[in-house]
């Protein structure tokens, strides 16, 4: 049994439309309102300006690469929401850095819909059972 | 066409066009760092975006390109003209997929030669030489068999479900028979000469699996020629070749036979991304084949099997393992490659291995392989467990984040995302995140993640657990640690906190009201119905029809039944142990002993007895005020004890147990006891007793009036004896629970009180009983007896009736007149009265009525409005034919 | 054969034969929401199974016949990914 919780808000940091058209078809799919930044440093600009519930953050990026975003994100005085970073890389290395960089849960590309629902659903802590 | 992939396309031809504008600048400026960043990431992207599509190739050539840049940008590979040109012909193949992907959708046939070409040129630019993947090789596995193992197609065989594949695995080691992959593509004017394809494929001897699809894209449905045919199908089936050529006899042209290694078939498949490695058991292992210890390798993997989310990547891998070890046990080889896989969670490269001409297979392995299918696909399914398996490694994610160095500046913000997501992931569970807040505060001051780490070790269970339950909540364990056992199988953490988190959640709270509720509505259903008796009765009385009414009390006895469960279910759930109250007494025995000089043990038993959270939680103040009596008054000093003779220290013992369906508590000491005299007199002295009872009350009447409201106002309670202060209060709480107090007394021998409780409280029994045409209930726990009394055995004494019953005189009342109704109380058909004995402190006394109605259970309704006040009524019920009941207060009506 | 119900479910019965491709597709054709009833279907003929495949319409019941179900799901199941798989 899933509670939908409606409104909740996720930002897709990513800077292949590609990917994100396919974050924000699962997202909007799962019903919930999702809004996009292309690098990290508009990123930036959109948490300080509006309050996300969830930030979705793929690693490479031009201007502000996904470490450096959830970096600057951890250091500012805004909500501390969960991050769930995004690679195409499966190495346990990415996978330390983006927890060094203050990320708190890792996805190899391409993330299978269910999985990325289920995680946000969690992250969310919407009640499942 | 589907707009992610036009939106894939658009973006990937300006990625394109970037990546060859760079391309021209990087020969221009080689040593721009900028350039070839924007190169690797526009190669990144494409990678990226080409994994969401299925096109293999594409995303190997862009893997084998990504490495290539991403060595550029480390400076282990400097420019060259062939680096770029090699890099320019990637962007070409890119852009010719992709033209074919925009015309056909995913229908490519890629040149495999040119892949396996491009990959080979990028790879030359690496220091080290990374070997040609295995898919990009030649598909001629049959005559290729003396080098190695070579798949063909090997992502058509990992469509293939994993239990399908293990069946096919197991038949074909068994000798026989073997495994063939028939790729049939019928003829376009097959329909023509009679053929059905599908018919054909369904029916493949030893079909295992099969599918079918298009060989080209649909046409517009208007255009569509049903007639020709496009479907193209992929068989696994496990037989001879001789039967498959023979099956496929007059379509042989159409059809291609490819032998597959049994082998082929173990492709592990699963989630890798929270897939630790798993060094130590490969190390343990490899070590066990190479002493050919398959005993003690079948036992690590059987163990870690368990330990494992099956969806893992690793735990497929082992379940492959398991099945080679039982077929092929002497292939040492086979079982090296697999376990090397595991290491790097890569498939396993067969290409090494040599096949072996005796490929042994063990009969009995059948059987077990289909068990384990079933039992595979069958924890497929459970969706709420995977939900679990996210959420353990989502919390182990958060562990390792704990765990590292405070030395960022942006530490603070990451141990809040880290609350943060740990609080998501147990309000997921359902389960409260208490002391969060303050593991994080102290996480935060102490700059650390220790705290948090503790908190999530369960320390936070066993500091809380009081007021977890006290705040009712709801456990109903049943769960064991093995069950929440770490989806990851990390072994480290397998004993740790968290999983006695997890173990508890399978337990969930529940909000009280929602509780009260379902007990409500359960109480409501038991009296509706009790309705039933009564439609029975009417049934057969006033319609005449036996049938029906013996019919309608047969579905009463079942409906019966079952709202008894339900209830007692509820009921369960509200329960809770009286160790809850019991953990308050150790510090009171120690700080008020001490205070006083006294030496006291404390016995607790019974712990573990359950009830009603109510009655649990209104049971407190009673017993602490006995507990302190009995230390105030009942145990002696350690001189005084000696001096009678008995033990130094003092015991106390407070025992709980069942009673049927009652609880029973029993505080006893062995102090100085009450002595019935004191009280007497004392009684006196207060005008509580008259001299006429002075003389005739026996010694447990005296004992009993130390529950007397007016005795315990005596300043000196000490002297008295030992007891006295407030007992009043003991009792009258008791009583507001429907629960009875006894007291038992020996001088110089200690004193028992028993409180007898209900368990519950939310169910009343009560006696229906009429006067003056109007139905009044008395609860059970106060009626004593019920008889018919003549009106020729009434007694007047002094004014006062009184009835002889059983040799003794009790006060007659009658109802109506206690109620300030005027009319007389009836008599039956045989001149007699009703009368009911009811408990009235001490002594009972007999009420005259002017029928009884029987009992039943009922929920009282406490009084609502200006009643409210009115404690004469305890409340009213619904009965089951609909009639309203009065509950009345004994002790008011006849105090 | 082939059946409209209630002018919205293709009820297939027993054997779908290769001449009901065509009355399928049309049938489709017209009824383009329609639903498709297979639970008392025992053979599909390739050619039909075609249409099936290019129309690819709601599936409202999958075929009692196990061996029948587990290819149609397969085919018809997931469809809209693409029709081949390189």
């Amino acid at each position: 049994m899933k509670r939908k919780e409606k409104g909740k808000t996720i930002l897709i940091v990513d800077d292949a439309l590609t990917v994100r058209m396919f974050h924000r078809q699962i997202l909007e799919g799962g019903g919930y309102l999702v809004e996009e930044a292309s690098n990290g440093f508009e990123a930036l600009e959109k948490a300080i300006q509006s309050s996300f519930d969830l930030y979705i953050v793929d690693i490479n990026m031009p201007l502000l690469d996904g470490y450096g975003f959830v970096q600057k994100l951890r250091q500012n005085d805004l909500p501390q929401v969960p991050v769930i970073m995004v690679s195409t890389e499966a190495d346990a290395k990415d996978r330390d850095m983006a927890f060094e960089s203050g990320a708190n849960f890792y996805m190899v590309k391409p993330v299978k819909p269910e999985y990325l629902l289920k995680v946000v659903h969690i992250l969310l802590g919407e009640v499942i059972a | 066409m589907n707009p992610l992939l036009e939106q894939f396309l658009s973006e990937s031809n300006e990625l394109l066009q970037e990546i060859e504008d760079k391309l021209i600048d990087y020969e221009k400026d080689p040593e721009s760092e900028e350039i070839v960043n924007g190169i690797f990431r526009a190669i990144h992207t494409l990678k990226g975006n080409s994994g969401l599509f299925d096109l293999p190739d594409l995303t190997k050539v862009l893997h084998a390109a990504e490495e290539v840049m991403d060595a550029v940008r480390d400076g282990e590979i400097g420019y060259s003209a062939e680096l770029v040109d090699a890099l320019m012909q990637v962007k070409d193949f890119v852009s010719h997929v992709c033209t074919m992907v925009a015309s056909n959708g995913n229908e490519v046939s890629v040149n495999k030669e040119e892949v396996e070409d491009l990959i080979g040129a990028l790879n030359q630019f690496k220091r080290r030489e990374i070997p040609v993947e295995r898919e990009a090789e030649k598909e001629d596995i049959l005559e290729d068999k003396v080098t190695g193992i070579k798949v063909g197609d090997i992502s058509i065989l990992a469509m293939i479900p994993e239990c399908i594949r293990m069946q096919a695995y197991s038949e074909a080691c068994k000798g026989e028979k073997e495994i063939f992959l028939v790729t049939y593509i019928p003829d376009e004017g097959c329909f023509f000469v009679g053929d059905d394809p599908f018919h054909t494929a369904m029916t493949t001897p030893g079909c295992m699996w099969g599918h079918v699809d298009a060989r080209e894209p649909w046409p517009e449905l208007v255009e569509m020629d049903v007639y020709r045919c496009v479907l193209r199908f992929k068989i696994l089936a496990v037989t001879t070749r001789e039967e498959l050529e023979q099956f496929f006899e007059y379509v042989l042209d159409q059809v291609e036979i490819e032998a597959i290694p049994p082998l082929a078939l173990v492709i592990p498949q699963g989630d890798l991304e929270e897939g630790p490695v798993y060094e130590d058991f490969v190390y343990d292992a490899l070590e066990y084949i190479e002493q050919g210890d398959l005993v003690s390798l079948d036992r690590a993997v059987e163990s870690l099997l368990e330990l494992s989310n099956p969806d893992l990547w690793f735990a497929s891998a082992l379940r492959w393992l398991r099945l080679i070890m039982q077929t092929q046990p002497d292939n040492v080889a086979a079982l090296n490659v697999i376990v090397k896989a595991m290491e790097t969670c890569e498939m396993p490269d067969w290409s090494k291995l040599e096949v072996s001409d005796n490929v042994l297979a063990s009969q009995e392995s059948e059987e077990r392989d289909h068990a384990e299918s079933a039992e595979v696909s069958s924890r497929f399914s459970v969706v709420s467990e995977e939900y679990e398996k996210i959420i353990s490694s989502v919390v182990a994610a958060q562990r390792q984040i704990l765990s590292l160095k405070n030395d960022v500046p942006w530490f603070e913000g990451r141990l809040k995302a880290v609350a943060a997501s740990l609080r998501a992931c147990f309000d997921a569970k359902g389960i409260g995140s208490k002391g969060l807040e303050e593991a994080l505060d102290a996480s935060i001051k102490a700059k650390t993640g220790e705290p948090l780490l503790a908190w999530l070790d369960g320390f936070h269970v066993e500091n809380s657990l009081d007021e977890e339950i006290r705040s009712s909540n709801v456990n109903t364990s049943d769960s064991s640690v093995e069950e929440g056992a770490n989806a990851k199988g990390m072994k480290s953490s397998l004993n740790d906190g968290f999983e006695q988190q997890f173990a508890l959640s399978r337990s969930f709270k529940v909000d009280q009201e929602k509780v009260d509720l379902m007990m409500n509505l359960v109480g409501e259903l038991t009296v509706s119905k009790n309705a039933f008796p009564y439609l029975a009765e009417r049934a057969e009385s006033q319609y005449g029809i036996r049938e029906l009414s013996r019919q309608i009390k047969q579905q009463y006895t079942v409906i019966n039944r079952i709202t008894e469960e339900l209830r007692d279910t509820i009921m369960q759930i509200r329960m809770m142990p009286v160790s809850v109250i019991f953990q308050r007494f150790p510090r009171l025995i120690r700080d008020t002993s001490r205070k006083l000089g006294k030496k006291v043990d404390l016995v607790l038993k019974g712990e573990e007895t359950t009830a009603d959270k109510n009655i649990i939680e209104s049971l407190a103040d009673p017993l602490i005020h006995i507990v302190r009596n009995s230390l105030d008054h009942g145990i002696e000093t350690p001189e005084a004890r000696r001096a009678s003779g008995k033990p130094e220290v003092g015991t106390i013992t407070i025992q709980v147990s069942h009673q049927q369906d009652r609880v029973l508590i029993e505080i006893q000491d062995d102090g100085r006891g009450i002595d019935p005299a004191a009280v007497k007199m004392k009684a006196y002295e207060r005008g509580l007793i008259d001299e006429n009872k002075l003389e005739h009350i026996t010694d447990k009447e005296a004992i009993d009036l130390i529950f007397h409201p007016g005795f315990s106002t005596a300043e000196k309670v000490s002297e008295l004896s030992g007891r006295g202060v407030g007992m009043d209060v003991v009792r009258t709480a008791v009583e507001r629970l429907n629960g009875s107090v006894q007291i038992e007394s020996k001088v110089g021998e200690g004193t028992k009180i028993s409180l007898l409780l209900p368990l519950s409280l939310a169910v009343t029994n009560i006696m229906i009983v009429e006067s003056n045409d109007q139905l009044f209930g008395i609860l059970m726990d106060d009626v004593i007896e019920t008889v018919r009394v003549k009106s020729s055995d009434i007694h007047y004494i002094k004014r006062q009736r009184a009835v002889v019953l059983r040799g003794r005189v009790l006060p007659l009342v009658s109802l109506n007149e206690r109620l300030g109704i005027s009319a007389e109380q009836k008599l039956n058909d045989d001149g007699e009265y009703a009368v009911l004995v009811v408990k009235r402190g001490v002594e009972p006394v007999a009420v005259i009525v002017d029928a009884f109605r029987g009992t039943t259970d009922v929920i009282l309704k406490p009084m609502k409005g200006v009643l409210a006040d009115m404690r004469l009524y305890l409340g009213t019920a619904l009965l089951g034919d609909g009639s309203i009941v009065i509950a009345l207060n004994v002790k008011e009506l006849l105090g | 054969m082939i059946n409209l119900v209630d002018g919205k479910v293709v009820v297939f019965q027993g054997t779908v034969s290769v001449e009901e491709a065509e009355e399928l597709l049309d049938l489709l054709l017209k009824v383009p929401d329609a639903e498709i009833d297979l639970s008392e279907c025992t053979h599909i003929h390739s050619a039909a199974l075609q249409v099936l495949m290019a129309v690819n319409p709601t599936i409202k019941a999958w075929p009692l016949k196990e061996d029948l179900c587990v290819w149609l799901e397969r085919a018809l199941k997931n469809m809209k990914k693409g029709d081949g798989d390189g």
